[in-house]
């Protein structure tokens, strides 16, 4: 008790001190602004004396007019400001010279010779617009990068959905991406980059927010509005100062700070309609009920069929439909579009002391569940977010800043008790004929008051009206990022040297409630076929509840702490020489709350000093070396740390003296880049299973045994986890890299990279050792080696071909692969196509299907499969031609169930006032399969699938090439083996997103006291090209889950 | 310079500052396996561990549990979990059900338990508030499960590795590539371990309330007893059938000469297991109540004899996996509509079974001289004398009527009755209606029996049912009970005779004359058309064999014991039938009708060994067949 009390005042402190920097903020900001336009209108008068006169219009880069904007004499203390139109006028000599300053702006001077009117344009600090790039813990010129590092404009990321991570895909070469479910809340995309090298448990890479290590789930609540910059780091020299934790590659992600100016502010509104990509269709009632009567005979001449003839002619006569029910489950539980709401707002600005960057967010996504009026609460998914930041920089003295960063998420969740995709999946298993969602109430039942559900039997049937209406589940996450950051300029004791510190928290909790009632559930008693009367038989008296039930579900809480020094040296001597050098040292600690046992309860840990030196000879020839020394907790004392070097050589041609001419006008830029370096990744074995040194017993955790002469006597055993191995260490990787940056015409920006990439000490189980060892827990090894390679390849255009109209463009292209290189697998020298040894990661092993069998002769004299195999059911490749079909004869089929190829491509235009982008994607060389469990009919009640009711081999319609195989009622083990029968190809290309905006003229703007206003409309998922039908290609293998939305969306933004 | 200058600066303030400490975050007293062996407490969860890896006895899911006595349908998945399916459908080799051997297929890698047997005997001295007496005894019984896990084994595989220490975690390729060893040596390792383990036994458990179930010197003489004639038995002596079995170090793993020793061997062990039992207070049970008949009397005991609990017949019985209310499950009949929702009534006793048991003089109903074998499927009408048989007046097939009690007391049939389930009074008794329609009928496609039988004998008359609630009364099943033990001596007496004598004959009457049946001598002469069967070795075998059959039907030692006797191929093989069970009046249900066909050639008596765990260790010999 007394700790969570503790943690909510924690979090009540963290949430005043949000609001009250947010305040002090506001107040510095405004009073700055305020306090120039005073001076500069006292001053104003003093001027009017002079006799020359000089008038003009300042306004911004975007043609807007600037007010406030400070003109200056030079030499003298008379000057000016500009009034709400941008306007000014001021009395001057010829001789004179006018500087014009705005707080933000470049300044500018200019000599007045003759002229009248000077028309000014001002633009943002040059400083800021040097191309710096984001690199490990720091920033580079991006000219000086010869790392593969990838950087996405964060308005790309822009989609009409909550959910940053289902944006990502095609977005960035090298990023591999996809996402399996649309259900509101549990719709993250799995994304990799450069693909899975490793067949360890983990491949995701570490993902940073302002160096602070997230999960992808915190990734994917993060608001596109408030990133500024999102990166991902590829090859080793961008990696390895991350040691340890690296070697699946990195996203950095950072967030806006404020700028010096006046407050800008802007909001956008967004309201979508979201409706599933694509529905799966099932066959009606009728087919049902007859394919299910032949599954049952065409299986067994002797079994009895469930559907009498009566039951099938009454139901589709749509008579009595309280007898003969035909429930249309899908259309009696889901809607087909739902409406969701985005709000966001942020506002920036500072002056010399101190910027500020404030933003707040409001999303709800809404989930398509229909709601029973019977009930006064809402069991739709609800998915209600709420965003919170607040960036402050502070300059102390001219050489300090200081930096503080406060974050807070807060999600809540509503929805039925299981979640919208078990709804989804019990829909799937639930017969459509047997009895209806509910029944009107009878004569007995006139005046109960609770819905009377609709059951079979003994009520084990499932229905899932009744469990998406009988309550409620409310969970709510939170989570809190406090970040502190010193920098501190030690240029005076040595020229280009600063140093840098940052301490960073994060706390997270959730938790839900379930609050239900059990229902009732009855069944069909009587019914009369002459008057229409009936009565219902209630099947679970004792079960059932009219009164709310109250559960918990698992709680989570945990805390992370992570510590970076990092020391920075720069500085070029003798103008050609430049030479960089950084040092830094972390710490990171994570504890979780609820971690279930001892083990897991311990911290997580990793500690480094990591390394970079960089030098330059005259911007054309760059090298760079890299080093992390890095320690995990998981590893024995003498394993712990691992050291991870790194070098990069770059070659900027273009900078050569003798690239001139039409050459440096048609290539402006050309540089070339090779790295190779050691990258580690502790996150091997499982999140839980992370002290390989020592041994785990589970003392209590065995099944035991019970004696007694009344049974009462039981002792729980003792079990083993894991056998201890003091050896076992870090997977590492090492990667290569050779890029190439092109620029042509100054309009194209071209990447390319090709990489390299070898894994060793990959954590294996040994397979040496044979069950006779009677090993309760698998004894491991880093022995398994894997290799992987690709290319990551973008073309970015960039085109102002009047000042009223601009085009960009992009395209991403990644392609990435890997193989297995050695493999602790038994001797399969005999049966090659056994070995895992060349085969590709993530690629399924099955069998080779070559048709069905035309008949039970042909299964007679083909090789044995299974002993429930008749005709109509697959027919196998014999392999080893042993004359049995078994494990010797799997092989590995089609592509790797994670997309090789991801790309992207897009256009975005702007003519006047008017925008337009769009954006496809699309992946390929992924393979997924039809999941024979889930989608066989008539197992438990299944569902038939339209497409197999069309085309199933059937003893009246011996079609080899059915998609279905012969109708069984019980799960049929030879066709429910994996093979190449039900393999799906998963690549697709979709219009992932399209946008149409209008900005209102500046007039109209001006007057409504605005900056911009801009409406638009825009859309995701609209077009979707694939071979596969069924469902949306994307979801591949997950199918009959929450599908996939596609949303259109009216947006609306302004600023000021 | 200036670089340096820079380096070493932060160099070193770097290395202070990062100290190794920051990464042990391991407490001390971290569970370990010392901590398994430091208390008495501890150490008896481990022990507890040993026994947690029996096999299921008395549960569906028992290796034992489907013979050709009893079957189940396969209408629904669920059910083919169940084991019938190693009959039905044959096992395989890839994916082996029920793979004692591998620890798939919905069973248990014995050879885990064995490696903790290992630890806790190697261990147990070191556990220090324990009496010496009390370790000796704990030790004793991992020694008798260890024991036991080889012999279940041994009865699946055939030869088999035999595992005498762990061997370490680090040990090579070589070392743990171990071999099967031939039969013979695995049989005397197994008696080896009893006999150490048998001193240092309990004669009787004294703490009956926290004790009873442990292991006792009657189970491991018991035991000892059936793996002797099990090693005695055709299976295992000199069995040509395997000679082909040669492994790679040229080691032949079947003996291939027939040894008459091996019979005095099990006889010995035999008499001591019976002797010791008896001296430890075991004896046949008889059921005794007042106010019935001594016919209902009679029908009610094969079931008491199994569920009345603890009762002294059982030598060893286990109620660990609540087996009692699971075997209710699985084969009550629903007698009215408010048991639906707790009788599956899903395994059931085959056509075969029904026709195993006696006629009502003893003797087998094709060997009857007063019975109506040729027209035993014809229908009749219940007389008004037969009602404590079944339903009076009633149409029933005269393979129903005129069987012996332990018939009426083991099967449940259409128009027959059932004893118990709240109804103890004898005129009172449930009717058991099974046609399709009827209560005890085809409940839609998952509950029903599939022959149109019912098992009696696996449940308590004393449980209690209505539609929401299921009140049991638990039992222990028999893992070796005291008529078994008889009827092996029986058996290895008659082996190693050239002609039974008495002995053999006052062994199997013992159990027939609790059945309420004359001895063998009276009852064939009288009776059977065969009427001096039992003077020869061969005549007396197959009635032992047939008692055996009846006495223990249900109780998994069939499965076996058709193995064993080098017989499984005959009764395994072929179709299984029972009644039609959709049929809705007498022409209809009273069709025999075969459900399903077993194939059961000579692979099938050994289960096979995983492929993959021949490739992981290529040292071992694949069964025959597979």
């Amino acid at each position: 008790m007394k700790k969570r009390k503790m943690f909510l005042l924690g979090r009540k402190a963290l949430l005043f001190v949000n609001l009250f920097s947010i305040m002090l903020l506001f107040n510095i900001g405004s009073l700055k602004v305020n306090a120039e336009r005073k001076r500069s209108n006292s001053e104003i008068s003093i001027l009017m004396q002079q006799h020359r006169t000089v008038k003009g219009k300042v306004i911004d880069d975007k043609g807007n007019p600037l007010p406030g904007v400070t003109i200056i004499v030079v030499g003298s203390t008379r000057g000016v400001s500009t009034d709400l139109d941008g306007s000014y006028s001021i009395d001057v000599k010829t001789t004179d010279r006018l500087t014009f300053t705005f707080i933000g702006l470049e300044s500018q001077t200019i000599e007045v010779d003759e002229k009248d009117v000077i028309d000014v344009v001002m633009k943002e600090q040059a400083e800021l617009l040097e191309e710096v790039q984001i690199v490990a813990f720091g920033k580079q010129k991006k000219e000086s990068v010869i790392s593969s590092i990838t950087t996405v404009k964060p308005s790309e990321l822009k989609v009409p959905a909550s959910n940053l991570t289902t944006a990502l895909a095609g977005r960035m070469a090298g990023l591999i991406s996809y996402q399996r479910s649309g259900e509101p809340g549990r719709d993250d995309a799995d994304f990799f980059i450069r693909g899975v090298t490793s067949f360890g448990y983990s491949a995701r890479p570490l993902i940073l927010l302002d160096g602070l290590e997230v999960s992808s789930s915190d990734l994917a609540r993060i608001q596109p509005d408030d990133i500024a910059s999102f990166s991902i780091m590829k090859d080793a020299t961008a990696t390895s100062l991350y040691g340890a934790r690296g070697a699946n590659g990195v996203i950095l992600v950072t967030t806006k700070e404020g700028k010096e100016g006046r407050a800008r502010t802007s909001f956008r509104y967004e309201t979508s309609i979201s409706s599933p990509t694509d529905k799966v269709e099932l066959a009606d009632p009728i087919t049902y009920m007859k394919l299910g009567n032949e599954a049952i005979k065409t299986r067994d001449p002797l079994g009895v069929t469930r559907y009498s003839r009566e039951k099938i002619d009454k139901t589709a006569q749509g008579l009595f439909p309280i007898k003969y029910p035909a429930t249309d489950w899908y259309s009696m539980l889901f809607n087909d579009h739902t409406l969701n709401h985005r709000f966001n707002f942020n506002v920036s600005g500072g002056g010399k002391i101190a910027r500020y960057y404030l933003a707040a967010t409001y999303n709800q996504d809404n989930g398509n569940l229909k709601v029973d009026k019977m009930n006064n609460f809402n069991s739709n998914v609800q998915l209600n977010r709420f965003l919170l930041r607040s960036n402050v920089n502070i300059n102390i003295t001219p050489s300090t800043e200081v930096i503080v960063r406060l974050y807070g998420t807060f999600d809540n969740l509503n929805g039925p008790v299981e979640g919208g995709t078990a709804i989804y999946n019990k829909v799937m298993r639930t017969n459509p004929v047997l009895y209806p969602a509910y029944y009107p109430a009878d004569e007995a039942n006139k005046h109960t008051q609770h819905i009377l559900f609709g059951n079979y039997e003994d009520g084990g049937y499932l229905n899932p009206y009744a469990d998406m209406v009988k309550g409620y589940q409310e969970s709510t996450s939170s989570k809190m990022v406090a970040q502190f950051e010193a920098h501190q300029d030690l240029g005076a004791f040595l020229h280009g040297l600063s140093v840098r510190g940052l301490y960073s928290t994060n706390r997270y909790s959730s938790f839900a409630v379930n609050r239900f009632y059990n229902p009732f559930y009855y069944s069909l008693g009587g019914f009369n076929e002459a008057t229409g009367e009936y009565s219902l038989y209630n099947i679970n008296p004792l079960q059932g509840t009219e009164f709310l039930n109250y559960s918990e579900s698992a709680k989570t809480v945990n805390a992370d702490t992570y510590m970076e020094f990092a020391a920075n040296y720069e500085d070029t001597f003798s103008d050609d020489h430049t030479v960089g050098a950084m040092l830094v040292t972390y710490f990171s600690n994570f504890v979780a709350g609820n971690a279930g046992n001892l083990q897991s309860s311990l911290p997580r840990r990793n500690m480094g000093i990591s390394g970079r030196s960089t030098y330059s000879y005259a911007t054309r020839y760059f090298i760079e070396g890299n080093f992390g020394y890095n320690g995990s907790e998981r590893f024995d004392k003498n394993h712990r740390f691992g050291f991870f070097p790194s070098i990069g050589l770059g070659w900027v041609i273009s900078n050569e003296s003798f690239w001139n001419g039409r050459l440096k006008k048609v290539l402006p830029m050309i540089k070339f880049k090779l790295t190779d370096g050691l990258i580690g990744n502790d996150a091997i074995g499982d999140v839980n299973d992370r002290f390989f040194h020592i041994s785990q017993v589970n003392i209590g955790g065995g099944q035991g045994y019970t004696f007694g002469s009344e049974f009462g006597y039981t002792r729980p055993g003792i079990t083993i986890g894991r056998y201890e191995n003091p050896n076992i260490t870090w997977e590492i990787s090492r990667k290569t890299n050779l890029g190439l940056e092109v620029n042509l015409l100054d309009m194209f920006d071209i990447n390319v990279d090709l990489y390299k990439e070898y894994r060793k000490n990959i954590l294996m189980t040994r397979t040496y050792i044979p069950v006779t060892m009677g090993l309760q827990a698998p004894s491991r090894a880093n022995v398994g080696e894997a290799k992987g390679e690709g290319i990551d390849f973008s073309i970015d255009f960039n085109k102002s071909f009047t000042p009223d109209f601009w085009m960009t463009g992009r395209f991403n292209f990644t392609y990435a692969t890997s193989r297995y290189v050695k493999v602790d697998e038994p001797d399969y020298s005999a049966t090659p196509w056994r070995s895992l040894v060349g085969q590709k990661i993530g690629q399924t092993r099955g069998y080779v299907a070559e048709r069905l069998f035309v008949d039970d002769n042909e299964v007679k004299n083909s090789p044995y499969q299974a002993a429930d195999a008749m005709g109509g059911d697959i027919k196998y490749k014999d392999i080893n031609k042993d004359g049995i079909i078994d494990d010797f004869d799997m092989v590995p089929i089609g592509y790797p169930t994670h997309p090789e190829i991801i790309y992207g491509f897009g256009l975005s235009s702007g003519y006047k006032k008017i925008d337009f982008s769009f954006f496809f994607q699309g992946l390929g060389q992924e393979s997924f399969w039809l999941d024979t469990n889930a989608t066989a009919p008539f197992i438990g009640n299944q569902q038939l699938l339209k497409v197999y009711a069309d085309s199933h081999w059937s003893e009246s319609n011996r079609d080899l090439y059915a998609i279905w195989p012969r109708l069984s009622n019980i799960t049929n083990s030879n066709n429910n083996k994996i093979s190449t029968w039900f393999m799906q190809d998963g690549s697709f290309l979709r219009l992932k997103s399209v946008e149409l905006g209008y900005s209102i003229p500046e007039r109209l703007s001006n007057k409504l006291l605005m900056e911009n206003l801009r409406f638009y409309v825009s859309g995701t998922n609209l077009l979707t090209f694939s071979k596969f039908k069924l469902w949306d290609p994307e979801m591949a293998g997950n199918g009959l889950g929450y599908p996939i939305q596609k949303v259109i969306n009216f947006g609306l933004q302004i600023s000021f | 310079m200036k670089i340096m200058k820079f380096y070493i600066l932060i160099l070193s303030v770097l290395m202070i500052a990062s100290c190794d400490n920051y990464l042990d975050i391991i407490p001390d007293n971290i569970a370990t396996m010392d901590h398994a062996f430091r208390d008495k407490t501890r150490a008896e969860q481990y022990l507890f561990q040993c026994y947690s890896y029996m096999p299921r006895n008395g549960l569906p899911q028992s290796p034992g549990r489907f013979d050709d006595f009893m079957w189940s349908h396969k209408g629904v998945d669920w059910l083919n979990q169940l084991q019938y399916i190693i009959l039905r459908d044959r096992n395989n080799a890839n994916n082996p059900h029920l793979s004692y051997w591998s620890g798939t297929g919905g069973a248990t890698n014995l050879f885990i338990a064995i490696r903790d047997c290992n630890t806790l005997i190697e261990r147990i001295n070191e556990v220090v508030d324990m009496d010496q007496f009390e370790k000796d005894r704990w030790a004793a019984e991992a020694k008798f499960l260890k024991a036991y896990y080889h012999f279940t084994l041994l009865q699946m595989y055939g030869p088999i590795p035999i595992i005498k220490e762990n061997l370490p975690i680090s040990a090579t390729k070589e070392e743990v590539s171990v071999f099967r060893e031939p039969v013979d040596k695995v049989f005397d390792y197994i008696i080896q371990l009893l006999e150490e383990a048998i001193p240092y036994l309990p004669l009787t458990i004294q703490q009956l309330v926290m004790e009873q179930g442990r292991i006792t010197q009657p189970i491991a003489l018991g035991l000892k007893a059936k793996v002797l004639v099990t090693a005695a038995s055709p299976l295992f002596n000199g069995n040509t059938e395997y000679k082909t079995m040669v492994d790679k170090r040229g080691m032949q793993l079947f003996n291939q000469t027939y040894d008459p020793a091996k019979w005095d061997k099990a006889l010995t062990a035999c008499q001591n297991a019976i002797d010791t039992a008896h001296l430890a207070g075991h004896a046949l049970y008889a059921f005794q109540s007042v106010g019935l008949s001594d016919t209902t009397r009679l029908i009610a005991q094969p079931s008491r004899i199994v569920s009345d609990k603890w009762n002294p017949e059982h030598l060893w019985g286990t109620g660990h996996f609540s087996v009692s209310r699971m075997s209710e499950e699985f084969t009550i009949p629903a007698l009215e509509a408010n048991h639906n929702p707790f009788c599956r009534s899903v395994t059931v006793p085959t056509l075969k079974a029904v026709e195993t048991f006696y006629s009502e003089n003893g003797v087998p109903i094709n060997e009857d001289i007063y019975y109506d074998y040729p027209n035993r499927y014809e229908l009749t009408v219940v007389q008004e004398e037969e009602y404590l048989f079944a339903q009076p007046k009633v149409v029933t097939a005269k393979l129903h009527l005129n069987r012996e009690p332990r018939f009426y007391g083991s099967i449940g049939f259409d128009n027959g009755w059932w004893y118990g389930i709240g109804r103890f009074k004898e005129k009172e008794q449930w009717p058991i209606n099974a046609k399709a329609g009827e209560a005890s009928g085809p409940r839609g496609i998952e509950r029903l029996s599939l022959t149109g039988f019912f098992v009696k004998k696996l449940s308590n008359f004393n449980a209690s049912y209505n539609n929401t609630s299921y009140v049991t009364s638990a039992w222990d099943f028999p893992i070796i009970r005291l008529a078994d033990l008889y009827l092996l001596y029986a058996e290895a007496l008659n082996e190693t005779l050239d002609a039974p004598n008495d002995d053999v004959y006052h062994y199997v009457d013992l159990i027939r004359e609790r059945a309420g049946l004359k001895g063998i001598v009276e009852s064939w002469s009288t009776y059977s058309i065969q009427s001096e069967k039992y003077k020869t070795k061969e005549g007396m075998r197959e009635i032992i064999q047939q008692e055996r059959s009846i006495e223990l039907a249900f109780e998994e030692h069939r499965f076996w014991d058709v193995r064993r006797w080098g017989l499984s191929t005959r009764e395994f093989n072929g179709p299984v039938q029972g009644w039609y069970y959709q049929g809705e009046d007498d022409a209809e249900f009273y069709r025999v009708t075969t459900v399903d066909d077993v194939i059961f050639t000579n692979r099938d008596i050994f289960w096979p060994i995983r492929n993959y765990d021949i490739s992981v260790n290529p040292n071992l010999l694949q069964n025959l067949g597979w």
